[in-house]
Parts: structure tokens; C-alpha cells; sequence
């Protein structure tokens, strides 16, 4: 039957990447974002939005001329080797980032509401359900995003009314922050903070149609810009630079101050659950994506039962860096070095295939 | 030919029970019918133990118009004695048409058109069929010389009369259920159904191939794999005890260890005839007064009747409340435990400190003191289904209010707790479904317990894991929580639904070969 | 392995709510050497609560204070006497003495409250005359058995009386480069100073009072740059709130003398319905700074007997007075500004932000440090909406036939 084939709609992959690249708003990114950005983070995140937009696009347009996935679409275009070079490199991007992110991620439910409980079993605990869920599927990893992507719009709906007497259009000025120079020299650094984009493009096979994602994958895409960039403004708004910088976590920082009058105020448990459900299909979705990626790495045809050792490899990486500060440092890093070949592996397609068609 | 008795006839045929040609014992008689009427009724008195065992009935007549004898058999109990009477032996030894036969076909064919008044009359050779008719309450006419016997449909069942629905009620909407016969049981969805394209398929099974259910499907509508699939699956049953449909939705369901159900079964012929008209597939059975329905998403268990019945605003307004009262009972417990214990902030002040208060004098951990009482509300809940009729009330009053009331004074729950474990309760019995409901109880004894490990991570956690089931869950095929996710094109009718004129496409996640219920109104 | 452990021991953070001792009130104290005086209130859940947890000879609240480096280890300290938990989730207030708030010390004190996870950013934060822990301690309203009752009916009504400010921790931490932060000013002490005809002109402890509550809050601590330099009373801190960009305050009840009888006065409730319109040139050297605020008033009270309802010439002279009144307080509070704290309280600073394009630009421009040579001009538009129920006053031998 047509609907139980494993395919996955626009509606599905739209909440996909909202839940791959928008919930960056509300970890350790906008604190990265703040400090080369200033009090024009939002301002920052757009820029980076529309610079990761163009190669994507070009990306789209190969894949829509070829039919092909991203995979097929290397392995075409630059040989067996190469691509497999390429996708090996993208794995061990991922999955260090996976590591870094859990770690960062359970580190801030550490610090903020469980001090005393050991890092290890709620990281633990907080894999053990994203590979429950990983492990069902990719569809059902899609739908289940679908059912929560009410429940995110909602969430922020929430948040912004009752953060709204708190909030201060005047911080956001002066709009360049640092200078628009500045703002430039940093953005094409950071075009990796929206990679995802990019590997999702793996998954090509798995839409029902090219149309419905691309339509799913732009949508998305835009609808998580717009939550990233508001997200952003909220903090500024709220807390002013230069005080905003010092926050380490300013989404959760941001619930604490959310409240609708005296009474119903201290909600911040309740955006933490669904912070943490959100943040579970993220990393559900990081998995399965380092799964397919090591399986084509080493040409495994089956690799739905490789999300369980790379779970726990996971695991097992992300008890090595100290604290938060390494973690940001590592990060940026790694963030910084992966930037400058998302933007261009697109390019250098293209440019094979003019090449190609030129010779033939 | 004069009566004899049955002794002197078997006694000329020469056989004794211990030698009889046929084993009683033996699951699948076989063999077919012979020319000697004594043989036959010989072999079939072996099979019931005649005369000792007292359930077939052998009575001797002669057809007056074909001036020949018969022997008229049924079981009794299962065959109406009425109706006997009525339908054969007076046509048979009152009629004095003079005819004419002598072949026994002839006189097969003559009695069969000429003097049986019956509806239902049809021939048969084999020793199964007889068995299995005269068990189904039939009657079978054997002449001499004849190898063919003829079954007449005398059922004579005792059933209750049809009355109204015990646990899906309305206030507004028929009020008729089901009993535990299929042939009222079909009647009652003709009565919603009367359409040339329903069609009723029956299908035997077990290994003795002894029980027969009915499968319903509208033709130009049902999707034939799902029919397929589901018939595949009663042929396969092989026990003989699945007498029921309680017993067959164990037997085909795909896990049967799962919390879910994957088939519904329900007492209200409207709304099998509802689920028929979008596709689904019915079977009904006797000793069931439930039709069973498969395949089912999350919104058959969700949905009561009563929401079609109602006007736009109302419906929307009890699903609205339903599905609160389903999130509430599931969660609250939960909640409870986890904000009390790691998340004291988010309680006001002024609450925060009336709880502590009630909390000081109680010894028990919070954890202790809910499951103490959700397992009391349990145990009440169980008693009430038990207990007589007249008792039923006093226990509901004297558990809940008195019983709530002596736990706190006796200090052994702090007193918000019995109200958290009411509105639970009480939010429970909103669930129209009995199996989903006890899905979500059980859920909530899982949110407890996280709640209590790890406060609002661990609640979040498990509940990504029970969203993230329920959607890959499948049954018959059809993903359970269509057409929500994945998103299909259907009439909007899930959590909330559209107006009845909107409602015009049917739910595509059953692939219906007909899709419109009605025509698309103007304008949209 | 550890499973099991897990499952039964449980996550390590939980606490039942009954072995934690809330503190609703925190104060901090100077001492000498590296030291600060840390007092906790603990509100006692029994008292207060329904009939079945009362407890009736147990005090409403516990109040204990320790000497110590910080707040962190002072709490630990606590927890050696108090055998419950002290848990600062429902910590709203907190209370600083006058003394820490001068001393050097403040902002290190103060700031690195922040970091506790438990802290939140929204505490109300008020400067108290005398030591806190005094004033925690004589703080007993006579109806408010419960301590953080008294601090939330208080605080919020502020913005419906605008003699006092709304000041809370993010607000103090936002405001550190220069600009003048207010922060409540309460006391239990009493000064007998003078009466003053405008009831605005008193500060904490002045108001005459009788047989009262102990605590009153009136007028606003002056904070610049991490320190306490000054206090402003009523209707200074008034015209503070008044001239800010953002809407918070919306109605003051305040006097003004009564134009036609001089040693009479009158009493109008102003209504802010919107923003004031601020108009802020800073092309030039010197800023120029013009405002211009929109205020519907509800006369209330007439003291002197005279007919400012139906004569509409007096009601114009009645306006005209309040303009002039309020703009020339105004002038004075401004020049207060510019010359004693030099600096501005009204948030100026944030419109000023608006008019660069670069963090950088602004900084150079340094608003705050060209502010005291602005040139400030304040207009005030003051229209009479309602007169409450009475139109003319009722005067004795009124015999009106006329």
C-alpha cells in the first residue's frame, strides 16, 4: 500500500529539519553567536541563513536535473573514492559533533536543574531514548517530528507572551552590533551551524517526491531561521548587551524569566520537558543520519542495527571533555573548519557537471 | 413401512456401537452418504451416541403424498421443536397430493419444492455437512434409497432481545446493540446499510472447521488487501475453543503483548455501519454481541459516537474536553510527583506551602503515597464492576469519598493527593474505549515512575519514546496514527472535527477505491 | 549494574518538598573584612495553611543570620542549625542595607548572586536605611502572617502609585555602565522630620505615620556604576518613571497647589495612556534631549472649595498650573541630575542606542558622560478628563438660586 512504504511527505521533512537546525536556538549556539555578534546575534543568524540558502539551492538543483540523492549524486559526479572520502569525512563530523552536542545538551539540564545527579546516567538515559526512537525508522522519526511541530510553535507562542512586558526593543540597537565588517568576516565561518541542511539531502530517497522536498526542506528551513533568529532577539531584548553575554545558557535563562503575573510564574520545568522532547528526536535524527553515513562510508547495505554501537560510542565520547568552556571551545572549532566545505562541495559539484556535460 | 423399534434396526442392520463404521471420536468424519437410509442413520446415531446420549432427536414419518417413509433428525437445543413440527413433519403428513416418483431424486426434488414450506432447504452427501448442519440447529431428511439427505434450516437458538448498549452510551443517537446472534447482529447494520454492495462472506475455521464468523465489507469501497489480509487471518486460526470474537481478536491480532489494541471491538451496530462506509472490514460471530473491527487507527478508540450525533460546536467541545481529560489522567499523577520532589519552584508560593504543611504529618515519600492510592482507586474500580447491582452505588460513595477522607485523616495521604487522584479518575472514565483506557492507566503508573527517577527529563523522555511508538504502530497494515501522521488527505476529523458538510472525503490511509461520502459542496 | 542502584536510590537531586526549609526573603549586610552578614527568612508552611496542618504555637517565620564570605557558604552554614534543606526556589526578595549598598563591596556581593542556578534574575531587590537583618527581623505586618505575601501586594503596586521603582536583579545587572539605576528604598525607622504640604516630597521613614505597619517604601535608592550615591524621594522618583520611553507607570495620584487659593491644594489622579515622546539630537557635541509627555487627569479632591468643573476658564488655569508645576519640578529634578549624580535615570541611554549603527559608534559618542552639559527641554500636556462624582463642591449657606 502506498502510505506504510517507508516514504516520507513535506510535512514530515519540514519538521525534521525544524527539529535538526531550529532547536539550535536554544542550546550553547546563540551564546557562540553573541560572542562574535554581539547584541546583533539575530541580525547574525539571518546572514549565516542566507548564506547556507545559496549552495543549498544549487544542491537542490543538481539533485532535482539528476533524480538522485546525495549519495548517488557524489558517487556520479566525483567517483567511488572520492565520495567515499567525502561521506567518511562528513560521518566524523557529525558524530563528533553528536557527542559534543549530547554532552553540551545534558550539561545544561545538569547545571540548571539536576546538580547533583551524575552526568553520565542522565546522558545515559537521554541516548538510551533517542535510539528508541532512532531505531524505529526514519519515518517514524519524521512522523513523530510532525506530531511535535504544534507542540514548538506552540511552545514559542507561549514564551513570547509571557516574556513580552520583559522585553526591551531599545537593546537591540545599535542594529550592526559590531559592525557589518565584523558581521561579514564571521559569517561564512559559521555556515556549518546549518549543515544539516546539507545531509539531510542524504535522504532524498526516502521522500515520496522530489517536489514534496524540496518544498518540505525549504519550508523548513525558513521556518527554522525564524525561530533561531527570534530566538535570538528574545535574549537581547531581554537581558541587554554586554549583560547577555555572560549567560551560559540563555534560552533556559529565558524560560526562567517567563511568567504570566506573579502567580503563574517559575515555569520553566514545563519548557524544559518539551525542550527535552524536541531535543531527543534531534539527536534521533543525528543517529540515524551517522548510521546511514557510516554505513556508506563502508558500503553496509543494512544499517538500521548500527544505530545502537554508535549510540554507545556516543556515549562513550561524550564523557570526555571537561566542561562547558572546552566543549564551546571544541566546538567552534569544529564548527569553524567543517564551514568552508559545506558551502563549497555544492559549487564543485556543479562545476563537475558542466565539465562532465562539456565532455560528453 | 411400520415403526420399528430403533433396537430391531440396528439390530437387522447388524451393526453394534463398538464396531460402528465411523468413529465418533474422530475429528473429521468423512464418508459419504449410501443408498441404505438404515446405514446412514446408523452411522450418524454412532457420531451422537444415540440413544444414550439425549441431543439427536430420530423421528419416523411417512410422506403421505409420496407414500414413503422418512426419518426426520435434529439436535435438541440446537434445532427450534416448533418449527419442526411446522415446517416438515405436517407438510409431510398432511399433504395428500397425489404424486407421483419413484426415482429417489425424483422424490429428493419433489419433496424439496413441492412440500417443504421452509425458506432455506438444500441437499447434501457427505456425513461433515450433516454433522455440521444438524449441530447449526438444522434439520435433515433422509428417504430410503437415497443418497442424498435433504438440510432444512430449523435454528432454534435461544438469543436475548436486542436492548440498548451497556458500555457506549449516548444521550443522543440510536440507542440498539448487539446480541449474541449474527443474524440479528446483521440485520441491525442492514438497517443502516441498505446498499446492494455490502457484502457478507462467511468464514470457517478451526482445525474441525466448527466456527464460522461473518465478514462484512463494502465492496466498492473496502480496499481488497486489507480484506484479503484480514480473511487470511481467520483462516489461519486453528483452535477450536475461539467460539467468540473476544477470542478471535486475541487470535488474529498482530501483538498481542502490546499495551495498543489493533482491533476494535464494539457494541454499537451504528457504528460498525460507520466504520463499514469508510472502508474498514466487520466481522461478526455468534456468542458476540460485539462486532469486531479491523483495521483501526488511534481515532476509532478516540472517538465516541456521540461526536457525529452532536452539532458542530458541541462535539468540538467534548472532544476538546476528552482529549484534556486523556493527557490529565495520563500525566498529572506524574507531574505531581515530579514537581513535589525536584521542581518545587513552579509551584506558587501559597500552594508549595500548603502542601509542605499537609506533607509534614504524613511519613510516606510522595512516590509511596500516590501509588497507595491510585492501587485503592484501582481496587475500586474493579470491586464496582463486581459487585451487585443495588451494592454498586454505596461502594462508589463510601470508596471514594469516605475512604479519601479516613486515608488523610489517619494521616496517611496528605489530602491534595485525593484530589489529584480523583479528577484522575475521574478524567479516566472519559475514554470511550475500554481497552484504550486501560492502555492510558497503565501509561500512567510508566509516567509515575519516570516522574519520579528523573522529574520533567525523564517524563519528556518517555513521552518522545510513547509518541514516537504510537506512530510507527501499525494495524493490518494501516499506520496508526493516520491520517494525522502520516498526513493524508481526510475529512478533518481528528482531535477536533469539521462540520458534517465538510466532511465529504473518506480517510485515505484505508486507500478506499471510492473517495468522496458525499458531493464536495460549493464553493470549497 | 548501575541500573539498579539508579532505579532504587534514585536521581540524587530529589528532595520531598516537606524536609525543605523555603527562603523567602534574603538580606545582606556589610561586615568588616571579607565578610557580609547573610540573613534568611524561612516561611513556616504550617502557619497559615489549612486547619489540618496547623501548627499554633509555631512563629510564621524563622529568621536566622550568618557571618560569611557569601551567600553559598552561608547556607551551608545554616543548614548546621536549620534541620531542613534551605531552598531558595521561592527566594523573591532581596533585601540590602543601605551600608553594603555604599561600600565598595556591593556589586561583587551582589553579582555573583547570579550564578546560584536557583537565583533568579526577577528578584525584587530593595535598599533598606538600617541593617537588613534589623529590618527583616521588625518587618511583621500586622495582617500578612506570611512574609512573601507582604513583599508581593507591596511591590505591585508600584506601578499605580510610581513613588517608588520597580527593581529587580536583571534590571541592575543591565544597568551598570554609568547610567543611574533606582532601586526601592524601604525602612523601619522613623525619622521625625518635617511635614510636607506635597505628600511626594518624603522618602522611606519619613512619612507620618501613626500605629502603623512598621515598614514603609517611598522613594528610590540612586545606584551608579556598582554603587549606592544618593537617594531621591517621591516625586522625584516619580518624574523619574514618568519620562522614560516604556509605558509601565500608568496613573499617579498626586497635589499641586491650587492656583486660585495659594495656601490650598488640589488633587488629580494623571493617567499615562502612552509612551512619552522623546526626541533625542545628538548630531552636535551636546545632546539635546526634548520630552514631551500626554497626561489625562481625574481631578479628586479640592481642598480650597473652588469650581474648577464648571467654570471652563478654570479648568484651563487649572491645567495650565499642573504643566507648569510639573514642568518646573522637572527642571529642578533634571538639573539634580546633571549636577549632583551626573547621570540620567530615565533610560535615556536605550533611545540613544537607536541612533548608531555600530556598538563601537556609540561607545565613542559616550552619552552619559556628555549628559550632564545637555540641554533637556520637558513638556508636559495635561488634559482633565473627569471630575469624579461631584461637579461643584458643596459649600455651606448654599443658597443657589441665583
Amino acid at each position: 500500500m502506498q502510505i506504510t512504504d517507508g516514504k516520507i511527505g513535506a510535512r514530515e521533512i519540514l519538521s525534521m529539519i525544524v527539529m535538526a537546525v531550529g532547536i539550535k536556538a536554544t542550546d550553547t549556539t546563540p551564546g557562540m553567536m553573541i560572542k562574535h555578534a554581539q547584541n546583533a546575534a539575530w541580525l547574525f543568524s539571518l546572514m549565516i541563513g542566507v548564506v547556507m540558502l545559496i549552495p543549498f539551492l544549487v544542491l537542490l538543483r543538481l539533485m532535482g536535473r539528476y533524480r538522485m540523492g546525495l549519495y548517488d549524486l557524489l558517487v556520479h559526479l566525483t567517483g567511488r573514492w572520492v565520495a567515499t572520502l567525502i561521506v567518511a569525512w562528513m560521518f566524523v563530523w557529525l558524530f563528533i559533533s553528536a557527542a559534543l552536542n549530547t554532552r553540551s545538551y545534558i550539561d545544561i539540564v545538569n547545571t540548571l536543574f539536576f546538580p547533583q545527579t551524575s552526568l553520565y546516567f542522565m546522558c545515559l538515559f537521554f541516548l538510551l531514548f533517542s535510539w528508541l526512537v532512532a531505531k524505529r525508522g526514519f519515518e517514524t522519526i519524521g512522523r513523530t517530528s510532525w506530531l511535535l511541530l504544534s507542540l514548538v510553535v506552540f511552545i514559542s507562542l507561549v514564551l513570547s507572551v509571557s516574556i513580552w512586558q520583559d522585553m526591551n526593543l531599545s537593546h537591540l540597537y545599535p542594529l550592526l552590533g559590531p559592525g557589518l565588517g565584523d558581521l561579514l568576516k564571521e559569517t561564512p565561518r559559521h555556515a556549518s551551524l546549518y549543515a544539516e541542511l546539507v545531509l539531510m539531502c542524504f535522504m532524498l530517497p526516502y521522500a515520496t517526491t522530489y517536489r514534496s522536498f524540496r518544498q518540505g526542506t525549504l519550508i523548513g528551513y525558513g521556518l527554522s531561521i525564524f525561530v533561531i533568529v527570534l530566538l535570538n532577539a528574545y535574549y537581547v531584548m531581554v537581558f541587554d548587551y554586554p549583560a547577555v553575554e555572560h549567560i551560559s545558557f540563555p534560552y533556559h535563562q529565558l524560560t526562567r524569566a517567563a511568567s504570566f503575573g506573579r502567580q503563574v510564574a517559575h515555569i520553566e520545568a514545563i519548557f524544559l520537558g518539551l525542550w527535552i522532547i524536541t531535543a531527543v528526536m534531534h539527536f534521533a535524527i543525528y543517529l540515524y543520519l551517522t548510521a546511514y553515513l557510516f554505513a556508506r562510508t563502508f558500503r553496509i547495505h543494512e544499517f538500521e542495527p548500527l544505530i545502537l554501537p554508535l549510540t554507545g560510542l556516543c556515549l562513550l565520547l561524550s564523557g570526555f571533555p571537561k566542561n562547558v568552556v572546552q566543549i564551546n571551545e571544541i566546538r567552534d572549532m569544529v564548527i569553524s573548519s567543517a564551514s568552508i566545505v559545506y558551502l563549497a562541495l555544492p559549487f564543485v559539484l556543479w562545476g563537475l557537471k558542466l565539465w562532465r556535460d562539456r565532455s560528453s | 413401512m411400520p415403526f420399528r423399534s430403533w433396537n430391531y434396526l440396528r439390530s437387522r442392520a447388524g451393526l453394534s456401537s463398538a464396531q460402528s463404521e465411523s468413529d465418533p471420536t474422530r475429528a473429521f468424519i468423512d464418508g459419504q452418504l449410501t443408498d441404505d437410509m438404515l446405514m446412514n442413520l446408523q452411522t450418524l446415531a454412532n457420531l451422537f451416541d444415540y440413544p444414550e446420549n439425549d441431543s439427536l432427536k430420530i423421528r419416523h414419518i411417512h410422506i403421505r403424498s409420496l407414500q414413503v417413509d422418512a426419518a426426520v433428525l435434529y439436535v435438541e437445543g440446537a434445532a427450534d421443536g416448533q418449527s419442526v413440527e411446522r415446517t416438515i413433519i405436517r407438510p409431510c403428513l398432511e399433504n395428500d397430493m397425489q404424486l407421483d416418483a419413484h426415482q429417489p431424486a425424483e422424490r429428493i426434488n419433489i419433496i424439496k419444492q413441492q412440500l417443504l414450506p421452509s425458506l432455506a432447504v438444500k441437499e447434501s452427501e457427505t456425513y461433515q455437512e450433516l454433522n455440521d448442519a444438524l449441530l447449526h440447529g438444522n434439520t435433515v431428511l433422509f428417504i430410503p434409497q437415497s443418497s442424498r439427505a435433504i438440510i432444512i434450516e430449523t435454528p432454534g437458538f435461544e438469543y436475548r432481545t436486542v436492548e440498548m448498549p451497556q458500555v457506549e452510551q449516548v444521550l443522543r443517537g440510536p440507542k440498539e446493540a448487539f446480541i449474541e446472534s449474527t443474524d440479528v447482529n446483521r440485520s441491525l447494520i442492514r438497517k443502516h446499510i441498505k446498499d446492494h454492495n455490502l457484502r457478507c462472506e462467511k468464514i470457517t475455521f478451526g482445525k474441525r472447521k466448527q466456527n464460522t464468523a461473518l465478514m462484512l465489507y463494502m465492496r466498492n469501497i473496502a480496499d481488497d488487501q486489507t480484506i484479503q489480509r484480514v480473511k487470511k487471518r481467520i483462516e489461519q486460526v486453528e483452535s477450536d475453543a475461539v467460539t467468540n470474537l473476544f477470542l478471535l481478536e486475541q487470535s488474529i491480532e498482530e501483538r498481542p503483548y502490546s499495551l495498543l489494541p489493533s482491533i476494535l471491538l464494539t457494541e454499537r451496530p451504528d457504528r460498525a455501519a460507520a466504520f463499514l462506509q469508510e472502508g474498514h472490514v466487520v466481522v461478526l460471530m455468534d456468542n458476540s454481541p460485539v462486532a469486531l473491527i479491523a483495521p483501526i487507527t488511534f481515532w476509532a478508540l478516540f472517538h465516541a459516537a456521540e461526536d457525529q450525533y452532536q452539532r458542530w460546536v458541541v462535539a468540538n467541545f467534548m472532544r476538546l474536553i476528552r482529549l484534556f481529560a486523556m493527557l490529565v489522567t495520563m500525566l498529572i499523577p506524574g507531574v505531581y510527583v515530579a514537581i513535589t520532589t525536584f521542581h518545587v519552584e513552579m509551584l506558587p508560593t501559597d500552594l508549595m506551602l500548603a502542601i509542605s504543611a499537609a506533607r509534614e504529618r504524613v511519613p510516606f515519600p510522595i512516590v509511596v503515597e500516590i501509588i497507595f492510592m491510585e492501587l485503592t482507586f484501582e481496587m475500586i474500580r474493579e470491586s464496582g464492576v463486581r459487585v451487585p447491582a443495588p451494592i454498586g452505588t454505596t461502594i462508589g460513595i463510601v470508596g471514594a469519598l469516605v475512604l479519601g477522607q479516613a486515608a488523610v485523616d489517619a494521616n496517611l495521604v496528605s489530602p491534595i493527593l485525593v484530589i489529584i487522584v480523583a479528577i484522575t479518575g475521574l478524567a479516566s472514565y472519559i475514554i470511550p474505549d475500554i481497552t484504550l483506557n486501560f492502555a492510558i492507566r497503565v501509561q500512567r503508573f510508566m509516567f509515575i515512575l519516570f516522574g519520579y527517577m528523573f522529574g520533567f527529563f525523564g517524563l519528556a523522555l518517555y513521552m518522545s519514546f510513547v509518541i514516537a511508538y504510537l506512530v510507527s504502530y501499525k494495524s493490518f497494515g494501516v499506520p496508526f496514527m493516520s491520517p494525522l501522521a502520516p498526513r493524508l488527505p481526510a475529512s478533518r476529523d481528528m482531535f477536533t472535527r469539521s462540520a458534517f458538510r465538510q466532511q465529504w472525503l473518506r480517510p485515505s490511509n484505508l486507500s478506499p477505491k471510492e473517495k468522496f461520502k458525499q458531493h464536495k459542496p460549493e464553493g470549497n | 549494574m548501575g541500573m539498579m542502584s539508579l532505579a532504587l536510590a534514585g536521581c540524587a537531586d530529589r528532595v520531598e518538598v516537606e524536609r525543605l526549609a523555603h527562603v523567602v526573603v534574603l538580606g545582606l549586610d556589610y561586615e568588616e573584612g571579607n565578610f557580609i552578614n547573610v540573613t534568611f527568612q524561612i516561611a513556616n508552611p504550617q502557619v497559615g495553611s489549612t486547619d489540618r496542618g496547623q501548627a499554633e504555637k509555631e512563629p510564621p517565620t524563622d529568621i536566622i543570620s550568618i557571618k560569611s564570605t557569601d551567600v553559598v557558604t552561608a547556607r551551608e552554614l545554616a543548614n548546621t542549625i536549620i534541620p531542613r534543606q534551605l531552598d531558595f526556589s521561592h527566594l523573591q526578595t532581596l533585601i540590602i542595607s543601605e551600608s553594603l549598598a555604599r561600600s565598595p563591596v556591593f556589586h561583587k556581593t551582589v553579582s555573583s548572586l547570579v550564578r546560584i542556578p536557583e537565583i533568579r534574575r526577577e528578584m525584587s531587590m530593595i535598599i533598606c536605611r538600617e541593617e537588613a537583618a534589623t529590618f527583616i527581623k521588625k518587618n511583621k505586618p500586622r495582617m500578612e502572617t506570611r512574609p512573601h505575601k507582604y513583599y508581593e501586594y507591596m511591590l505591585d503596586q508600584w506601578a499605580i502609585r510610581a513613588v517608588e521603582p520597580d527593581s529587580n536583579l536583571n534590571g541592575y545587572l543591565k544597568n551598570l555602565a554609568g547610567e543611574l539605576y533606582l532601586v526601592i528604598y524601604a525602612t523601619t525607622e522613623r525619622l521625625e522630620d518635617e511635614i510636607f504640604e506635597n505628600e511626594a516630597l518624603y522618602r522611606a521613614g519619613e512619612v507620618p505615620a501613626e500605629e502603623a505597619d512598621p515598614v514603609q517604601m517611598m522613594g528610590s535608592a540612586v545606584l551608579k556604576e556598582g554603587r549606592m550615591i544618593g537617594t531621591m524621594n517621591g516625586q522625584e522618583t516619580r518624574y523619574a518613571m514618568l519620562l522614560r520611553h516604556e509605558e509601565k507607570v500608568h496613573s499617579v495620584i498626586s497635589s499641586f497647589p491650587d492656583p486660585l487659593k495659594e495656601t490650598e491644594r488640589v488633587t488629580v489622579r494623571l493617567l499615562k495612556t502612552e509612551s512619552a515622546k522623546l526626541k533625542i539630537d545628538v548630531s552636535e557635541e551636546v545632546p539635546r534631549i526634548e520630552a514631551k509627555v500626554k497626561l489625562y487627569g481625574q481631578l479628586l479632591s479640592t481642598e480650597g472649595m473652588e469650581n474648577y468643573v464648571t467654570n471652563l476658564d478654570h479648568q484651563e488655569l487649572l491645567e495650565q498650573t499642573i504643566e507648569d508645576v510639573m514642568t518646573r519640578e522637572t527642571m529642578d529634578f533634571i538639573r539634580r541630575t546633571q549636577e549632583e549624580f551626573r547621570s540620567e535615570p530615565f533610560n535615556w541611554h536605550n533611545q540613544v542606542r537607536m541612533k548608531f549603527w555600530t556598538w563601537n559608534d556609540y561607545i565613542r559618542y559616550d552619552f552619559i558622560g556628555k549628559y550632564p552639559r545637555a540641554e533637556v527641554k520637558v513638556v508636559y500636556e495635561v488634559e482633565i478628563e473627569n471630575f469624579g462624582k461631584q461637579f461643584e463642591p458643596v459649600t455651606v449657606n448654599d443658597k443657589h438660586a441665583e
